[in-house]
């Protein structure tokens, strides 16, 4: 085989013409479960790889996943495993373009999708060039104020064959955007009743958080703030004791601004993250969303590594212990 | 789940709401209740059944055209076509807000359109010619790619799909279909809903891989 020259993450490399995507990474020593691979600007599917040929000239972005090892720290949620612990929204980026790159950059398994717009001006509502396919969707209710319009757009949502999957949303207070307590509890039970997966949307407090437990939420997932403030995490104290009380994945949900509070809220215990506008509103998206995407591996990592306690008195890094004095 | 039944001109109040019935235990998890001749005080009565009915196993009842109608019988939502209304004078009618709002889309562009304009569902076709809309050129499973494509919000496939087709047109991208004929004028409706429908998401299980 005759050697060519290609562009690899934007340096030149010399690879055998024609040799698979397969081979390549071998020679790479890159995992295929472990990479994203755009060739000359389009995704290849994994199971393309051995089928793919590279030549002379062409583009190739390697793209690792920042997630976790998989299988062994996933996020079961309902029933379902999730490698990455950001969940990553579709909504206010300036174009599917930027949205596209934000999602190869963070590798998220599940993102979320409005039913129904809250904002129809200027949303956009198509995720056109997004193959939908490769991620578990979170049809949200947002956009219903009272627990019969959140039920009933679960109910389509299911009917459609979006999935059993619902974060239950019933805006209580069209300013602050903030959730509906009681409309919340009430459309969490009747969806329960239904077999739906039910994550529901709260703001920090405890009791609430509990009670949308009790109803049988599959995961609750209380505001760091509200929605698209970026205000980052409000109260570190009420996320640690839902975390202490509720016994399903506390997802942090809203508000977060930049990747340390998500980290910081995956220390206290938060089984994950959800992330919008920080990510769609930063200067530069995808750097952020991959900026998120490492902060919450490193954030659950310090989370399963236990912090050090904590001490009022000084003591030395190096031990003095047995030298002379 | 992903069956939507839209019931046929055919029958008066007992004999759909029988049909209904039957569509029901077979799979069906929307029901749209149009009646194109139907006088407005039986079409009240049928829907008020169709609404237990509906409520009994779970799924909505959509009402096809009249807004009034939806909200007379405590209906899930109203279906509108493209000459009915726009979804956001629907919207802002009293006792609206919490309901669901479908429209009936025929092009690319048509399927766009009624994404932005606060529709809750779209229903994309006739993919099949359709004796149920005569006249009106069918789409082809050209267009429910495409829309499978871009669309982010529930959407059916609709027309002329019955158990021979219905594979093509989850390849083609659905994941639910509606359906008039193949359900409604079946000998044994019941049975027909649980065919397709179990064909539905047998071919969806198919194409997950």
């Amino acid at each position: 085989m005759s050697q060519v020259t290609v562009t690899l993450n934007g340096k030149p490399r010399t690879v055998p013409d024609g040799v698979s995507l397969l081979e390549l990474l071998e020679q790479l020593d890159v995992q295929p479960s472990r990479v994203v691979v755009e060739h000359n600007r389009e995704i290849r599917r994994r199971d393309d790889f051995d089928k793919t040929q590279v030549h002379a000239g062409d583009e190739l972005e390697l793209v690792y996943f920042v997630g976790g090892g998989a299988g062994d720290d996933a996020l079961v949620v309902g029933g379902r495993s999730l490698r990455s612990r950001l969940i990553h929204g579709t909504g206010k980026f300036a174009s599917n373009e930027v949205l596209a790159r934000c999602l190869t950059a963070a590798q998220p398994d599940m993102i979320t999708v409005a039913i129904r717009r809250l904002n129809l001006e200027g949303g956009r509502s198509e995720l056109e060039g997004i193959d939908l396919r490769r991620y578990a969707l979170l049809p949200n209710t947002a956009g219903a104020t009272t627990a019969e319009g959140a039920v009933r757009l679960a109910r389509l949502a299911r009917a459609a064959g979006f999935s059993d999957f619902i974060k239950v949303e019933v805006v209580g207070d069209e300013d602050t955007l903030l959730p509906d307590p009681q409309a919340t509890l009430e459309a969490t039970r009747q969806l329960v009743k239904e077999g739906f997966i039910v994550m529901a949307y709260t703001s920090d407090d405890v009791v609430q958080a509990i009670r949308l437990y009790e109803a049988g939420a599959a995961a609750v997932m209380p505001g760091a703030a509200p929605i698209g403030t970026t205000l980052g995490l409000q109260n570190l104290l009420n996320l640690e004791l839902i975390v202490s009380k509720v016994k399903v994945p506390v997802i942090v949900d809203a508000g977060l601004g930049v990747p340390s509070e998500a980290a910081r809220c995956l220390e206290a215990g938060a089984a994950a993250v959800l992330v919008n506008t920080a990510i769609a509103r930063a200067q530069n998206p995808p750097e952020m969303a991959r900026a998120f995407a490492e902060a919450v591996v490193a954030g659950r990592r310090a989370f399963k590594a236990g912090r050090a306690h904590i001490g009022l008195k000084a003591v030395a890094s190096s031990p003095v212990e047995g030298l002379p004095v | 789940m992903r069956l939507y039944l839209i019931t046929g001109d055919r029958g008066d109040e007992v004999e759909t709401a029988r049909i209904v019935e039957a569509a029901l235990e077979g799979g069906a998890s929307v029901i749209q209740l149009r009646k194109k001749s139907m006088p407005m005080a039986e079409q009240y009565r049928l829907a008020l059944a169709l609404r237990i009915l509906t409520r009994e196993h779970e799924a909505l009842l959509i009402i096809n055209d009249h807004a009034d109608l939806a909200i007379a019988a405590d209906a899930d939502g109203v279906h509108l076509g493209q000459d009915d209304l726009p979804p956001a004078a629907v919207r802002s009618l009293p006792g609206f807000e919490a309901r669901l709002i479908g429209r009936s889309t025929h092009s690319f562009a048509q399927a766009q359109h009624a994404v932005h304009d606060g529709t809750d569902y779209v229903a994309v076709g006739p993919v099949y010619p359709t004796p149920t809309k005569e006249g009106r050129p069918a789409v082809g499973t050209a267009l429910v790619s495409r829309v499978a494509g871009i669309i982010d919000r529930p959407w059916v496939a609709v027309g002329g799909i019955e158990l021979d087709n219905v594979a093509t047109v989850v390849d083609a991208g659905a994941a639910a279909v509606a359906v008039v004929r193949a359900v409604y004028d079946a000998a044994d409706p019941a049975e027909a809903a649980r065919r397709l429908h179990e064909a539905l998401v047998t071919r969806l299980e198919v194409a997950r891989r």
